[in-house]
């Protein structure tokens, strides 16, 4: 269930105290996918919003998990798991994400049981 | 996974990435939990854009700006963000600029004296009809 993020050559970045660009951000393209379904079909997105979108979003995902990270430290736990984020959120002042992403959470363990209790069958 | 859940989803490597770069190197990251972030981040997207989009909407305006963005996010009570993404937007902006006059610089010929100007590559010259006659003396 649990693996270790970045290959070896975001390693040698690390190592170097460098945090080339594609591993600070999130891919421009899949930013500006997500933000295409919510405007009209007439509307556009500038390049410097995608941008900045993205920026945000590295923020966002720094901020959460440094306070899920920090709940871990404590209970002296090494993984961070669902519940963590899921309280990083709420104690952040996330509430309207954290109940439907506790949803989401239990649904998401609801079929990794299934799954490993009805294994697809060979043959 | 079908087309319309790919559509909406971050690649969760990226995501992952991201997160690691926060934690203590001995530190993992669960499975879930790199989905559940990824599924929260996609949430965070489409709520900002879709308040900078009514703004755009009511301003009889076509394009998201990157100032709609920030405003969509003070809007929304993420003031912090708002203020920090200002301040990137006003830096890239610089930079933006810089490029512009940077190019210009090389492109118009107004700005250069006959001396800095590059001369044509050789496959120009080959294509001029009436090359000017060569000194050959000898």
């Amino acid at each position: 269930m649990m693996d270790n993020v970045g290959g070896s050559s975001s390693n040698i970045a690390e190592n170097s105290g460098i945090i080339r660009e594609q591993d600070r951000l999130l891919p421009i393209a899949n930013v500006g996918k997500i933000m295409k379904q919510i405007l009209p079909p007439n509307a556009k997105i500038s390049k410097e919003s995608k941008e900045t979108m993205q920026e945000c979003v590295s923020e966002f995902i720094s901020f959460v998990t440094s306070e899920a990270s920090e709940k871990c430290r404590k209970e002296r736990r090494k993984t961070v798991n669902g519940d963590d984020i899921c309280w990083a959120l709420g104690s952040l002042g996330f509430d309207d994400y954290a109940e439907p992403l506790r949803r989401y959470l239990q649904r998401y363990r609801e079929q990794e049981l299934d799954r490993a209790n009805n294994p697809p069958k060979r043959g | 996974m079908d087309q319309d859940v790919q559509d909406r989803a971050l690649p969760i490597a990226n995501v992952g990435r991201i997160m690691k770069q926060i934690l203590p190197p001995s530190a993992k990251i669960s499975k879930e939990g790199k989905q559940l972030m990824q599924e929260c981040v996609t949430e965070f997207i489409s709520f900002v854009t879709g308040e900078a989009s009514d703004k755009c909407h009511k301003e009889n305006r076509k394009t998201v700006n990157g100032d709609d963005i920030c405003w969509a996010l003070s809007s929304l009570g993420f003031d912090n963000y708002a203020e920090a993404i200002g301040r990137y937007l006003h830096i890239y902006r610089q930079g933006e600029r810089e490029k512009i006059n940077h190019t210009k610089k090389y492109e118009n010929p107004q700005n250069q004296t006959q001396i800095n100007r590059a001369p044509p590559p050789p496959l120009l010259l080959s294509r001029v009809e009436n090359p000017p006659p060569t000194n050959q003396s000898g």
